[in-house]
């Protein structure tokens, strides 16, 4: 059976490394959008952090029957933003890397009093799946302004593997 | 241990549902682009595709075979593309139980290897990446038809 695992491991990876690549484009960027100004690039990545630790809150089963509280943030209309970013990323990534080996069960939560039930493989798998297509996003953006900085290619699961050695 | 199946499925799944809402679109969106004129919607699917064959072929050890497509100019191509990946995700689900073993393959640089988790985990990322910048190329020229958020894995196992 493959294991989630390397997926987990190049995510955590992959979000370290286009936040900070981010960061060292002019501020300006992070208001950049490709056709909904609801979603400009500031605010997915922090869209993309608040789900994440959502996620592993389920996962832990933490407060089950109240909603997830997203992780305060000090300065979040500053650029200085991706710094907390990052650190609640790091935490919540390597968080997630904990729940490779569990057992696959149900998880219980409740949303405005109405029960939820989901696998722990789909908590999972959606963290990852929801954090490679926002990428994407911020990414796609950049380059609908022409800010050719940051390609993709470089940030594969292959990538990932070199990067280790 | 959580394994990748949910994710295998959840991309056989999208594939499908994003080419099919791609189908529905006028034509001409094949030949949308974000920046690169290269990377057409038309050629990021036919990229997807073809990668999930080569991919495909290194996961269950098959000798390297080209992708080929019967029309790659006609607008019968997402027809086409759908039946291979059909085809191509049913393999990739079993190969989610598959050993974690090295795998030697064929490059055009010769001969490499890697781990099945490697090349599996790599496919699975590749085809979710590639499918948010066909949506992204499609907004940027304002058809605004397909919401990836009906798309992620909330909704695969929704209606699964």
């Amino acid at each position: 059976m493959i294991s989630i695992e390397l997926l987990l491991k190049h995510m955590a990876w992959a979000n370290q490394e286009i936040y900070k690549a981010v960061q060292k484009l002019d501020s300006e960027v992070l208001d950049y959008y490709i056709v909904d100004p609801e979603w400009r690039i500031k605010r997915i990545l922090i869209h993309t952090v608040f789900a994440s630790h959502a996620y592993e809150k389920r996962l832990a089963g933490v407060e089950p029957k109240v909603a997830i509280t997203p992780p305060e943030l000090n300065n979040p209309d500053s650029p200085e933003v991706i710094d907390e970013l990052l650190k609640h990323l790091e935490r919540i990534d390597a968080a997630a890397l904990n729940y490779v080996d569990m057992e696959d069960k149900d998880i219980h939560w409740e949303i405005d009093g109405e029960p939820r039930t989901t696998r722990a493989s789909t908590l999972l798998s959606q963290m990852i799946f929801h954090s490679a297509e926002h990428r994407a996003q911020v990414v796609a953006a950049l380059d609908d302004r022409g800010v050719r900085d940051i390609n993709l290619d470089e940030y594969s699961v292959w990538s990932y593997i070199n990067s280790t050695k | 241990m959580i394994s990748v199946e949910v994710l295998c499925r959840h991309m056989a799944w999208a594939n499908q549902e994003i080419y099919k809402e791609v189908q529905k679109l006028d034509e001409e969106v094949l030949d949308y682009f974000i920046i690169d004129p290269e990377w057409t919607v038309k050629n990021i699917m036919v990229h997807i595709v073809g990668s999930a064959h080569l991919y495909g072929g290194r996961l269950n050890k098959e000798p390297f075979s080209k992708f080929v497509l019967e029309n790659p100019e006609s607008s019968d191509v997402i027809n086409e593309l759908l039946e291979h990946i059909e085809r191509l995700d049913s393999q990739l689900i079993k190969n989610a139980n598959m050993d974690d073993e090295e795998i030697v393959f064929m490059t055009s640089k010769g001969e490499r290897s890697a781990t099945a988790s490697i090349i599996l985990s790599q496919l699975i990322f590749h085809a979710a990446e590639h499918r948010a910048q066909i949506v992204a190329a499609l907004d940027k020229h304002d058809v605004r038809s397909i919401n990836l958020d009906d798309y992620d894995v909330w909704n695969y196992i929704a209606k699964n």
